[in-house]
């Protein structure tokens, strides 16, 4: 405790905020318990403090994701999701956790599927990284997206991006001959033509599905693996059917 | 998380240097120091990216192991055909962790280091000796199904939780550390230790120290050998217990045993006296019962992992059976 | 015509979803938004001391701080389902009381998400601290409230009688843990003030339209002046339909700091304050006669509530529904502990009750001699025993005999301990589902355009349900048209009053809206086809016609009782040596009035029986006993299943529509899947081992011979 407070000292910024900003410019007023704390004048010299106060601690960083350079000026503390969601406005990666338990904001770093909530944006510099934005080609879906659609790989949606960054990985790991926990032999791993769904399973059990879609994903994964999968829909009897 | 400033090692002496300032922690996946900085049980004003420095490398030794530098990601080494072919168990401990995603970021020095996840160090609203040293251990008389059943002191009954260290154990592997004062090498089980009354200590490890390679020494009877998880669900969940096991046989006979538990004890805990035991034995249900039960001699179970004892003897037995049988998947 | 109901049909919102595009609550782009992170309690039971925001204030990019001290409260609302309802009664930082651990005691806003995280943790609290009870049977309980109106305690006949006749009895005691919904999406909000009496809130609501209302009366503004904006619902479970604490506290906040905020729930802070399911102790007593039929019922049951919020998970009404018997007696007790506010989950008390109720079936199959199925289809009811009317296309005996077909289950071999070829014990499962037909009242709008395409407009929405698709499967029927051809927007509440989705009524209550809907803009055109309507709006120069629809039930909850029926079948492999089970076939028959889309209606019996998985196996948030604050609190530690669990789940569809319960023949689908699925498990495990377990979740330690 007594650490951070010295630090937080050092950092120099002990001026006052009877005043915030926003990026438009407009203060606004604080609320009452900040103000019996602090003069509350409202001049533009404050409001400018303010403002270079918000850039306190932040450093440039360059991210390179979905083929683009995106120049960014963040805190390092911001994890590489946060940083997609929140300021580069591409919100198809989902926090679900924010501590790598749920695979939701599943994104591919130079082909790797890794969560990322669990790594600094500053760490990705140099990688390219490819968001649920990045796959499909202009208005053409890439073919897990469309596989995922038409197994119904999904109820909410909200793992989906996760889920189907995370099999478009699971299938170039098996292009690659990646083993899986499961896989019976480890100097045979399965083929793309034959990977049997319980590979498919433990292959995809980082990415949790609460709607529990599962048996959609599997078979939207054996789509694109180039499998016949078993039909999502359900079997109907009729009443004539039963009589 | 608290702020930080952040700066990438260019080289280990950089990084060991840096790393004796105080509040200073280093990065390498961060799969497991993000999770525990953004619940504040960690709160370094300083982090050192160690991620991109060179030890990321698979090499053969000159005895015929292999020297598996501390970057080295998790699916690396467990897709290094090297490792499938002579220590399958180490590929099938690593796979059994986490999930692909964590594995594809996570380090073996990482995955080494990472701490425990008892739900009690895991929540700053509860007291916790490992967190803040005589603040009390809750988890001892709490709801400690997940906790230690050996090695345990009234102080801290966490568990680590790795998979791989398990497999590292019973492989002897030896550990490469290098520190500001220099390189040195320590046997793998005696790098991390128990609890006793200094549970804020995982290992052995000096102020300023970092792992830079894991060495396996040749051992052609790591082809046979088990890795044996058990878990609340199938796939990504930590384990209740493990088991790494691997037997020579030789004439219907054990020539060599070894092994390593996981899920019961502060450290990666190997059963020797349960090896010694089996040398010379046939594989039959008697001795496998009876090095079960050496095995988990001086088990202290909590109030809520009691099964514990039990599931890990029965594990121990399988495990054993299938590596007598030549090995493969458990 | 082209007919797309009954059909299988991709789904509507299929495209959005699955290039990331659909946005959802925290995710819908506001200018310059500020972040809010809740502070809370460390303690279960007590008073705040003091509470030090002096750090927080201070740390960069902080815009304020907000404890019980100088937060502006919220009106009272009415909260009686009607004007309004939130989910905890008491407003939050009403006073400095702390009723559970993670309670809200506070929240920052700050310029930046990790700002406002960190700032929050500097917030230093002290308390005056009570010993919580967390622990159900070390409380004294209370005889239950009613539940919508329905009291818990039922009697038929003289159960003493009753048992005195039989000629099996059995008597059992089944336990369920505390369950979390768990949705992928955590729950989130942003507020945006248009001045001090306008806002928009971006907020997933199962029911846009009484959210609408409620946040209104809370901030006092007229309803017209709140929007509410919830297109996509990332999961709820029963967890997303009313305002939660947080949410209404971050409504105030934003217009405090004249900033749009955007407040996410974390994962850990889920645990606590956006609801879980009680954990349930109940007690069934069953006996046969010789003519094998029950002869008495009882079903007995605990459930807890919390300080803040009297709620029942009403476990036993399910019972009388089920099972005919001339001596039959419910009753339930509730106690309070320091738990946050337990709510309604998918089918609440059906899934419990169902848990208790089908275990002790199973058993009394087996204490008797007889067929599980025929037990059941034998001892069925006819007339809903409570109100005493005949239920509507009730195709139960169907579901059992065409899963029994369909399974094989004449192969099941009819004794315990059966060992399969892989040398693991093999056993097979079944259970009974059922779930009440809802239906409400809910409004569409339809709007057609010169072009041809029909829009349909309506505040209900789609929780991942497949409303979007059903309802553009409606309106293509109607006008015999491709479901390209209409658009459908969902959740704004400036859309007609589209009902709730819950309940498992929404396609059950929004589409005989939309079909009236598309009926009454062929009225405003003066036209008896869609083709003749395009022509007269393109004859008029208009940008479009457009009318509103309505539909409500009617007479027929006085002649009829509704409900979905339904039957599991499942087998397991059982390693007891290690406590290792694996499912490895399972099948569903549902009989649920029509099928408007046979692929979306299969998705959500596999997400009721997943739930349902999860349940049986790995399900259960566990409090410490002494402090009460819960050591499962995340999804790391509160395990529910991953695809490695899950084999593929067969569903079948048999039965009739039910046009007795709307025009459209269709009853809900969204609960019934988990009903009895925990007992199928458990019941195929005693098949498999001899062991009757009667505590979820069943963990490997439990099934370690
Ligand atoms: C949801 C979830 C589930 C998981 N399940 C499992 C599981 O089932 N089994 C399992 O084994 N693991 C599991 N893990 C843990 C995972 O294996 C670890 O997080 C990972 O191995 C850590 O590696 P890292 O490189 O990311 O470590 P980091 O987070 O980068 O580092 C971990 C610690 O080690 C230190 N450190 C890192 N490298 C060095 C070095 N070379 N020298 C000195 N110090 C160093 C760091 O300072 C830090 O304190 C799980 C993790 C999560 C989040
Ligand atoms: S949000 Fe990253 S794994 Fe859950
Ligand atoms: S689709 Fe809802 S969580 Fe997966």
């Amino acid at each position: 405790m007594d650490d951070r407070k010295k630090n937080r000292f050092k950092t120099s910024r002990r001026f006052f905020l009877g005043q915030a900003v926003t990026a438009a410019g407009t203060a606004i007023a604080a609320p009452k318990l900040l103000d019996s704390l602090s003069p509350t004048s409202t001049d533009q010299a404050n409001a400018a403090m303010l403002s270079s106060q918000s850039e306190v601690g932040k450093v440039p960083i360059t991210l390179k994701v979905n083929g683009q350079t995106r120049a960014l000026t963040l805190e390092p503390r911001v994890t590489l999701l946060d940083a997609l969601r929140e300021t580069l406005g591409l919100t198809g990666s989902k926090k679900g956790c924010d501590h790598g338990q749920c695979g939701s904001c599943t994104v591919l770093v130079n082909g790797d599927r890794i969560y990322s909530c669990l790594t600094l944006a500053i760490m990705q510099e140099g990688n390219e990284i490819t968001t649920i934005e990045g796959l499909a080609k202009g208005d053409t879906l890439h073919p897990v997206q469309t596989a995922f659609i038409e197994n119904d790989g999904f109820q909410c949606g909200y793992c989906t991006p996760g889920q189907i960054c995370a099999s478009v990985a699971l299938l170039d790991e098996l292009k690659r001959g990646c083993a899986s926990a499961i896989t019976p032999n480890l100097s045979q791993t399965p083929k793309l033509s034959t990977v049997s769904s319980a590979e498919i399973r433990e292959r995809l059990s980082g990415n949790l599905c609460r709607c529990s879609a599962y048996n959609g994903i599997v078979s939207a994964v054996q789509q694109s693996a180039g499998q016949s999968p078993p039909s999502p829909i359900a079997t109907i009897v009729t009443s004539e059917e039963l009589a | 998380m608290k702020s930080f400033t952040y700066q990438r090692a260019q080289s280990i002496q950089e990084a060991t240097q840096k790393l004796m300032q105080a509040r200073t922690e280093v990065i390498a996946g961060g799969t497991n120091l993000l999770d525990r900085m953004k619940v504040f049980l960690d709160e370094p004003d300083q982090l050192i990216d160690i991620s991109r420095l060179s030890f990321n490398q698979i090499q053969p030794t000159s005895q015929g192991g292999l020297r598996i530098g501390a970057l080295v990601r998790n699916t690396q080494l467990a897709d290094d055909a090297t490792v499938r072919q002579n220590y399958p168990l180490l590929s099938r401990a690593i796979l059994s962790g986490a999930s692909q995603q964590i594995r594809n970021v996570a380090t073996i020095g990482g995955n080494i280091l990472q701490r425990t996840r008892c739900p009690y160090y895991y929540d700053t609203g509860f007291a916790c000796n490992k967190r803040k040293p005589g603040s009390g251990c809750p988890a001892a008389t709490g709801l400690n199904r997940m906790n230690a059943i050996l090695g345990a002191s009234d102080q801290c009954v966490a568990v680590h939780p790795s998979d791989m260290c398990v497999a590292l154990a019973a492989l002897d592997a030896i550990v490469e550390i290098e520190g500001a004062k220099g390189k040195r090498q320590i046997p793998f089980t005696d790098l991390h230790r128990l609890p006793g009354n200094q549970p804020q200590f995982d290992t052995v490890l000096q102020p300023g120290e970092l792992i830079t390679a894991v060495i396996l020494p040749p051992m052609s009877a790591a082809k046979s050998g088990v890795y044996l998880k058990l878990r609340d669900r199938s796939s990504y969940a930590f384990a209740l217990v493990s088991v790494a096991a691997i037997v020579e046989i030789s004439q219907n006979k054990i020539k060599t045993a070894r092994l390593a538990l996981g899920g019961v004890a502060h450290k990666p805990w190997r059963a020797t006296a349960a090896e010694q035991f089996l040398i010379g034995k046939s594989v039959d249900d008697d001795t496998l019962q009876q090095a079960a039960t050496l095995a988990l001699q001086g088990a202290k179970p909590l109030a809520y992992n009691g099964f514990k004892v039990e599931m890990t003897k029965r594990a121990i037995r399988r495990a054993i059976g299938i590596s007598a049988n030549g090995g493969g998947l458990a | 015509m082209v007919s797309s109901l009954n059909r299988d049909l991709n789904r509507k919102d299929g495209r959005a979803k699955v290039t990331g595009s659909a946005n959802y609550s925290a995710e819908h782009p506001v200018k310059d938004p500020a972040y809010a992170y809740l502070i809370t309690s460390t303690i279960a039971k007590g008073n705040i001391r003091s509470i030090d925001t002096k750090a927080a204030e201070k740390a960069i990019g902080v815009l304020a701080v907000y404890t019980h001290e100088n937060t502006p409260q919220a009106a009272k609302p009415t909260n009686n389902w009607a004007a309004s309802k939130i989910y905890e009664s008491r407003l939050p930082l009403s006073d400095s009381q702390i009723h559970y651990a993670g309670q809200i005691i506070g929240v920052v806003v700050a310029d930046t998400f990790e700002r406002a995280r960190d700032a929050a943790h500097l917030v230093k609290v002290t308390y005056q601290t009570e010993t919580p009870n967390v622990v159900l049977n070390q409380s004294t309980f209370r005889t239950a409230p009613p539940n919508f109106g329905e009291e818990m305690a039922f009697k038929i006949g003289d159960v003493k009688a009753g048992f005195a006749q039989a000629k099996t009895t059995i008597e059992a005691t089944y336990t369920t843990e505390m369950e979390l919904h768990a949705p992928m999406e955590p729950h989130a909000i942003i507020a945006e003030w248009n001045g001090d009496n306008a806002v928009t809130i971006y907020e997933h609501s199962q029911w846009v339209a009484l959210s609408q209302r409620t946040y209104a009366e809370l901030l006092k503004i007229p309803p017209a002046n709140v929007r509410i904006i919830s297109p996509f619902i990332g999961g709820g479970f029963g967890s997303k339909a009313f305002p939660w604490s947080h949410a209404v506290l971050c409504a105030i906040v934003a217009r405090q700091v004249k900033r749009p905020v955007k407040l996410v729930v974390s994962r850990r802070q889920m645990t606590a304050n956006v609801g879980h399911r009680s954990e349930t102790e109940q007690t069934v007593k069953l006996g046969l006669n010789a003519d094998r039929k029950l002869c008495a019922v009882e079903h007995f049951a605990k459930t807890a509530t919390s300080p803040v919020e009297n709620f029942v998970e009403p476990c036993v009404i399910i019972t009388p529904v089920m099972y005919a018997s001339p001596n039959l007696k419910i009753d339930q007790e509730i106690t309070t502990l320091n738990v946050g506010v337990p709510t309604f989950m998918r089918a609440p008390g059906e899934s419990p009750g169902m848990w208790a109720l089908e275990s002790a079936i199973d058993e009394l199959a087996w204490a008797s001699g007889m067929d599980p199925i025929e037990l059941r289809s034998q001892n069925q009811t006819t007339l809903h025993q409570r109100k005493n009317l005949p239920f509507s296309a009730k195709f139960f005996t169907d579901c059992l005999t065409t899963g029994a077909r369909q399974f094989g289950w004449s192969d099941r071999p009819n004794k315990v301990r059966n060992i399969d070829r892989n040398g693991t014990l093999s056993g097979w499962g079944m259970a009974a589902a059922t779930f009440p037909g809802y239906r409400g009242q809910a409004s569409a709008k339809v709007r057609l355009l010169p072009n041809g395409t029909v829009h349909v407009m309506t505040a209900g929405n789609d929780m991942g349900t497949g409303a979007y698709t059903v309802v553009a499967q409606t309106a293509a029927e109607k006008f015999g048209i491709s479901i390209d051809q209409v658009r459908v927007e969902l959740g704004d509440s400036f859309f007609p009053d589209g009902g709730i989705a819950g309940g498992s009524q929404m396609t059950a209550t929004l589409t005989p809206a939309v079909a009236n809907a598309c009926d009454e803009v062929l009225k405003v055109a003066q036209a008896k086809s869609l083709n003749e309507a395009i022509a007269a709006l393109q004859r008029s120069g208009k940008d479009f016609f457009e009318a509103v629809g309505s539909a409500a039930p009617g007479a027929e909850t006085k002649q009829y009782a509704f409900n979905s029926w339904g039957a599991h079948f499942c087998e397991v492999a059982i390693d007891e040596a290690i406590g290792r089970l694996q499912i490895k076939r399972w099948l569903s028959v549902m009989n649920i009035g029509r099928v408007m889309n046979a692929k979306t209606a299969a998705s959500q019996v596999r997400g009721g029986v997943i739930m349902g998985i999860g349940q049986a196996l790995m399900e259960e948030c566990l409090l410490d006993p002494k402090t009460g604050l819960p050591v499962i609190y995340d999804l790391a530690t509160y395990h529910y299943p991953v695809q490695a669990d899950i084999p593929r789940i067969e569903v079948t569809f048999v039965g009739e529509p039910d046009l007795n319960f709307n025009p459209m023949g269709v009853r809900g689908v969204g609960e019934i899947g988990i009903t009895g699925v925990a007992p199928a498990i458990a019941n195929a495990i005693y098949h498999a081992t001899g062991k009757r377990l009667r505590s979820l979740p069943i963990t490997p330690d439990k099934l370690l011979s």
